[in-house]
């Protein structure tokens, strides 16, 4: 394998201090379990790697008023067995049980996945649905904050400076009432990356009417995008299969899906028109019934 | 060369490693453990986990250097003076290991999810032991009998 | 059937306690001193010419210790294959992409991947073909000019004809109510042994060879290596072949491949033992996949539904060389012919050269094939028919004591139970609903051994200590199956002993007696009945000893005893009287008589230590060669084997009309195997067989791009994994046979075979689609729904 060193740093400072020291050739890993792969696949070949995951500073999940924050270097693992997690961010749950296996998600992270940028990253389309809202740190330790949606620029590219890291992500609390769901196509049915994944989070009135709706897309654009001309379309209607079914068809106008090697384009856009409606549907039952 | 402690089937141990080395390897090349298996080297068959501080991880994806001051389990820890830890034992009744490449892996897993599971462990059902034992590969026994032995292990700890 | 000890017991498998612990030593465990590593240097090219190899600057690289290329290959006309069209390393074309084009030995496997990336190759491309319609054609780019005896080729078609038939064709066609057609594909499936594959060469000091490297064929391997040894100058020397644990094999290590023979020159040009270790990658592309087949299909029936006739051809696609790919029509004769009774059978099928990696063994090797295409064909006759598929197969079920078309001599014959039992158990005839359906599919293949090599034996010495312990060399390989263990417990019912007081020997060519190697279901068959020869020699000489001293140890024993009656004393000189249970020999109509009965490790010391000259010990052996015949060299009739296996899969699916995915919501594998030796490990096979059919139906593909393979790891390639299981009942139906031992049959290749076509009847069943091309994937499933909802 490709010889590099590998850094522990135990503060942000000294985290920051090192990347400094080598900018080119050094990258930051958490996880390890995309950037190693690619590592090892001769896709990448940095000279050093510094290691985020004696940082507390990016650990825990924790509610500030009406948001929660997770810090960044949150595994996988911990969002899949975190009760908190499946009450109140059932989609984000769904994600995380499916994404790779045991083995991966006990060292996996949040931030990794999103950082990662993978059209079809697995988290993505929850933190869509869930306005999540990207907390960055600099080397002076200063924050800012951008919406997800912004945050990605294109296939494996994010909006992030040299010197910064991203702390952790900043979720809506989803109203009281509201369901929310994470559906994701695979071929075989574990250790699989989504052929397709949808996530929504929609909040009926009593007559059954939708009052608000959010739908994440992954594997069918450059980018985890949201359907913002399906969820204005279902936004204000009775949630029915007829209705479900030509929203089906609208996401089909806002996505870009391609073909390669796990997935054909044109049975892409079948499956999104099938999971939305089963996506609605599965939300729909959560939020009802109140059902993780 | 980086130097490295941890605890490794129950001993303190320390040995010195390089940045690219992966737990893996020091594993096979540095303590002459050979029973952690190399099947894809991506984290994609499971062949080589291990457990860290009790979870299971691929330790072909695992830098050496991030188990300093940890505690690593690998399937050479689990049989207690020579009597075989009853996941073994339960593989070795029903049939659970053909070629074997898989098994020291599928164990571990195995154990990480017993040792871990919250309920009664006599009530486990299928699918849970299929969702934990996902991520080890086998091409050999289409997995039935080794489902078979992980319940069966778990209702004998019961 | 006799009670027995051992026989039909689930005893665990003796290598089984090596394996659970992580002792176990595979190839990627082993080293010897001061050995090299090795790296091959592949083609990046699917054709082309070589012009120009540049290893300047790989020499030069510190711990580069030897570079193999067509300039400095010492045994530069030695070629492999099945028609030796393959030099281990390439000489004036490359003609795949993988591609063996230069190798290096050095002292690091990191130092030699340096030096092979330092190796420049000149190459002129040349145009590919890459399916083998096209590459059929008169003005395709030839893939070989020459054969190996240096005449030109002209055309890309291989000069080997597979043919069979028998019956009167046309008046069968005349006399069909019901006639259908179809044509049915299948693609590249790899074997994915979870161990990948690797070898270690080395000479001693007098240039004999040894090698340590997972293989099914060691006495095979030993043959063939000598064949280098030769090319390489070295007369009347020998190759020790040594296999390791083996992890997983299914096919994968039936044939020696060019980077073994590349190790053996690397160490013979270096003067060192050299390794050659692959990676998953390389695991991928390096060896050779199962065979990809186009096979065209006509079957007829009468007004009654009974078939009259079945013709059909097989294309085969075989890529740039050959190895056992190219004769995988020789399997699906056996189906071809005799699956079901068929008045007039005709069969063809040729391969064709084309710019593709080529194909070997994988388990069932070519029947799978061969019944995706009959079985698939079968439901839709009795479609057309107008009869249930289940209730057609069962009219034209085969049955036993009858000779098959291509002359197969069936024995015992249970297809029709099998049937039945997925009738009963799949509750067939229920109605379901929506999307739901119900498919099955039967086979039939050989049971007890396959004559297809000049001898289809199988060698074993047994030897007994004076602990009364047992050591049984054996030319078997453990591929996992368990072979070990059924010859233990063979052993071990037959002497009298226990399978724990057997230690059984093997993987070695300087030590075991000759097999033709592990393959064709045949090893536990084959391994058995030699052990029943070995067993029931060692334990008549056992009782010879005892009937000698008997008398003498008994009195021995019993001086102290006051109540000791000698009236049987007189009875224990008649081998006849004799009897061993559980260790001990005792008299047969006295089983209680205590006192009259000895542990034969007392008898086997007493006949080893006489004294003098008469000291002899238990050392049995026996070569088993099956009553069976070669096919013949013009007709390809012959009974390849002692006896034949039948089962029928039922499968009952769920598809989603939304994505195409199609769920297996219950499997039932019912399966004559004669009898178990040990069910357990019947079961394993079964099992196991199951799911690498399901992967096979379903999921598995490698996708080639202009000969280039675009998914070579697990991450792209997927196998089922543990949430791809579903309820699988297996049963099996017992049918004693009586060539078997205890009446047993091989079954370890037969899981895999009708699980496709099981598969394709269901989802024909659940929304009425005929696939015609495996991996049903939820693409081609759904686009067969879209198009067939638009006619």
């Amino acid at each position: 394998m490709h010889k590099f060193s590998y850094q522990r740093p135990t503060s942000m400072t000294e985290a920051f201090s090192l990347k400094k020291a080598a900018p080119e050739n050094s990258l930051y890993v958490a996880g390890g379990s995309d950037v190693l792969l690619l590592l090892k696949k001769s896709v990448i070949a940095p000279n050093n790697l510094i290691s985020l995951r004696a940082l507390d500073e990016l650990k825990g999940i924790r509610e500030t008023e009406n948001r929660v924050f997770i810090g960044s270097g949150t595994t996988i693992r911990e969002l899949e067995t975190s009760a908190f997690i499946a009450e109140k961010f059932p989609a984000l749950r769904d994600a995380a049980v499916n994404l790779a296996s045991t083995q991966i998600r006990n060292v996996a992270t949040l931030g990794g996945n999103i950082i990662n940028a993978s059209p079809g990253a697995d988290t993505a389309a929850p933190l869509l649905i869930y306005e999540a809202q990207v907390i960055i740190i600099n080397a002076q330790l200063a924050e800012r904050t951008v919406a997800l949606t912004d945050f990605f620029k294109g296939p494996k590219q994010v909006h992030l400076e040299k010197d910064e890291l991203v702390k952790g992500f900043s979720l809506e609390v989803p109203p009281a009432g509201s369901g929310s769901a994470y559906l994701k196509f695979m071929k075989r049915k574990a250790m699989d990356l989504a052929n397709v994944g949808v996530g929504v989070m929609l909040t009926l009135a009593q007559d059954g009417t939708c009052t608000d709706i959010r739908i994440g897309l992954a594997t069918v654009a450059p980018t985890p995008i949201r359907a913002l001309k399906t969820e204005a379309f279902l936004k204000g209607k009775i949630i029915d299969e007829a209705t479900l079914t030509e929203a089906g068809e609208i996401a089909t106008t806002e996505i870009a899906p391609i073909d390669d090697l796990r997935g054909k384009a044109w049975h892409k856009t079948e499956v999104i028109k099938a999971y939305i409606k089963r996506a609605c549907q599965q939300a729909r039952l959560r939020s009802v019934k109140g059902e993780v | 060369m980086i130097q490295l402690k941890f605890t490794l089937n129950g001993d303190r141990v320390e040995t010195w490693v390089k940045g690219q080395e992966m737990l893996l390897d020091i594993l096979r090349d540095n303590f002459n453990l050979p029973g952690t298996r190399e099947g894809c080297g991506l984290g994609e068959c499971g062949a080589c986990t291990v457990l860290v501080n009790g979870a299971s991880v691929n330790s072909c994806l695992f830098p050496a250097l991030e188990v300093e001051g940890k505690i690593v389990e690998t399937i050479e820890s689990l049989a207690d003076a020579g009597k075989f830890h009853p996941l073994q034992q339960a593989f070795l009744d029903n049939g659970a290991s053909q070629c074997g490449f898989c098994t020291p892996g599928m164990i571990m897993s195995a154990k990480a999810f017993i040792d871990s599971y919250p309920g009664r462990p006599a009530a486990v059902s299928e699918a849970e032991i299929k969702q934990a034992l996902a991520g080890n590969l086998c091409r050999c026994t289409g997995y039935f009998q080794i489902i078979a032995a992980v319940k069966a292990a778990m209702q004998e700890q019961d | 059937m006799q009670q027995k000890n051992f026989i039909g017991k689930r005893l665990a498998k003796m290598d089984a306690p090596e394996k659970i612990s992580g002792k176990a030593s595979y190839i990627n465990d082993l080293s010897v001193p001061n050995m090299l590593f090795g790296k091959i240097k592949r083609s990046q090219h699917a054709h082309a010419i070589i012009k120009n190899i540049d290893i300047s600057r790989a020499e030069k690289l510190p711990g580069v210790k030897a570079i193999l290329t067509r300039d400095s290959n010492p045994a530069p006309d030695f070629k492999i294959g099945f028609i030796q069209d393959n030099p281990p390393i390439k000489d004036d074309k490359v003609r795949q992409f993988r591609d063996e084009v230069a190798a290096v030995a050095a002292t690091s496997t990191e130092i030699a991947a340096a030096a092979c990336d330092l190796i420049k190759v000149e190459y002129e491309p040349l145009p590919g073909v890459f399916d083998p319609i096209t590459a059929a054609a008169a003005d395709a780019p030839l893939i070989h000019e020459f054969d190996f005896r240096g005449n030109p080729i002209k055309n890309n078609s291989l000069p080997v004809k597979w043919q069979i038939s028998d019956g009167d064709l046309e008046e069968q066609k005349k006399r069909s109510k019901h006639i259908v057609s179809g044509t049915y594909k299948t693609g590249w499936a790899h074997h994915c042994c979870l161990g990948v594959a690797g070898i270690i060469a080395e000479f001693d000091y007098q240039k004999n060879l040894k090698v340590q490297m997972p293989t099914q064929i060691p006495f095979l391997v030993q043959n063939d290596l000598n064949k280098l040894l030769l090319a390489l100058g070295l007369k009347n020397k020998n190759t020790r072949v040594i296999s390791p644990t083996i992890g997983g094999a299914f096919g994968n290590k039936l044939d020696t491949h060019c980077y073994e023979y590349i190790a053996v020159l690397l160490a013979f040009m270096a003067g060192r033992a050299v390794k050659i270790m692959f990676d998953r990658e390389e695991e991928f592309i390096g060896m050779a996949p199962r065979q990809p087949t186009i096979i065209k299909i006509t079957q007829g029936c009468d007004e009654n539904g009974l078939l009259t006739f079945r013709e059909a051809e097989a294309i085969l696609d075989n890529g740039a060389y050959t190895s056992w790919g190219a004769t995988v029509p020789s399997v699906m004769y056996v189906p071809m012919t005799s699956l079901y009774r068929v008045p007039a059978v005709s069969f063809t099928a040729s391969c064709v050269y084309t710019n593709n990696i080529f194909s070997q063994a994988f388990r069932g090797y070519g029947n799978p094939q061969a019944t995706f295409a009959i079985e698939s064909s079968m439901d839709e006759l009795a479609e057309k028919a107008g009869i249930e598929p289940l209730e057609m197969r069962l009219l034209n079920s085969n049955r036993p004591n009858e000779t098959t078309p291509m002359g197969l001599k069936v024995t015992s014959c249970g297809m029709s139970e099998c049937i039945e039992t997925v009738k009963k158990k799949l509750d067939w005839n229920k109605p379901r609903p929506k999307n739901r359906g119900v498919g099955i599919a039967t086979l039939t293949h050989v049971g007890g051994g396959a004559r297809i090599y000049k001898s289809d034996g199988h060698g074993m010495i047994l030897k007994m200590d004076d602990f009364a312990k047992v050591s049984i060399m054996t030319g078997a390989v453990e591929i996992g199956q368990g072979s070990e263990t059924s010859i233990a417990q063979t052993v071990a019912e037959i002497v009298g002993i226990l399978p724990e007081d057997i230690t059984v020997i093997r993987h070695d060519t300087a030590t075991c007696p000759w097999d033709v190697g592990t393959h064709a279901s045949r090893q536990m068959f084959l391994s058995c009945k030699a052990a029943i020869r070995c067993a029931s020699d060692a334990k008549a000489r056992i009782l010879d000893f005892a009937a000698s001293f008997m008398e003498d140890e008994i009195r021995r024993k019993n001086r102290k005893n006051k109540d000791f009656a000698d009236d049987l004393l007189p009875l224990l000189h008649d081998p006849d009287n004799l009897a061993i249970v559980k260790r001990r020999i005792y008299l047969k109509d006295h089983p209680k008589r205590s006192d009259y009965s000895l542990p034969i490790d007392t008898i086997l010391r007493r006949g080893h230590f006489q004294g003098g000259k008469n000291g002899d010990m238990v050392i049995t052996h026996a070569f088993y060669e099956p009553d069976t015949n070669m096919m013949h060299p013009k007709t390809s009739k012959g009974n390849i084997s002692e006896t034949y296996v039948f089962a029928a899969h039922g499968v009952e699916v769920e598809v989603d009309p939304e994505t195409g995915r199609v769920e297996i919501l219950n499997f039932v594998a019912a399966h004559d195997i004669g009898r178990a030796i040990n069910p357990m490990l019947v079961e394993g096979q079964i099992y196991g067989g199951v799911i690498q059919g399901v992967g096979y139906a379903l999921m598995e593909e490698m996708i080639s791009e202009k000969g280039k393979i675009l998914n070579p790891d697990f991450l792209d390639y997927k196998i089922p994994t543990m949430m791809d299981t579903f309820p699988l009942e297996i049963a099996l139906i017992e049918t004693p046979d009586p060539h078997g031992p205890f009446g047993a049959k091989g079954i370890g290749e037969v899981g895999i075979i009708p699980v496709a076509p099981a598969i394709a009847n269901a989802i024909y069943d659940a929304v009425g689609i005929r696939l015609s091309e495996i991996p049903f994937t939820c693409e081609r499933v759904l686009a067969e729904i879209k198009r067939q909802g638009q006619e």
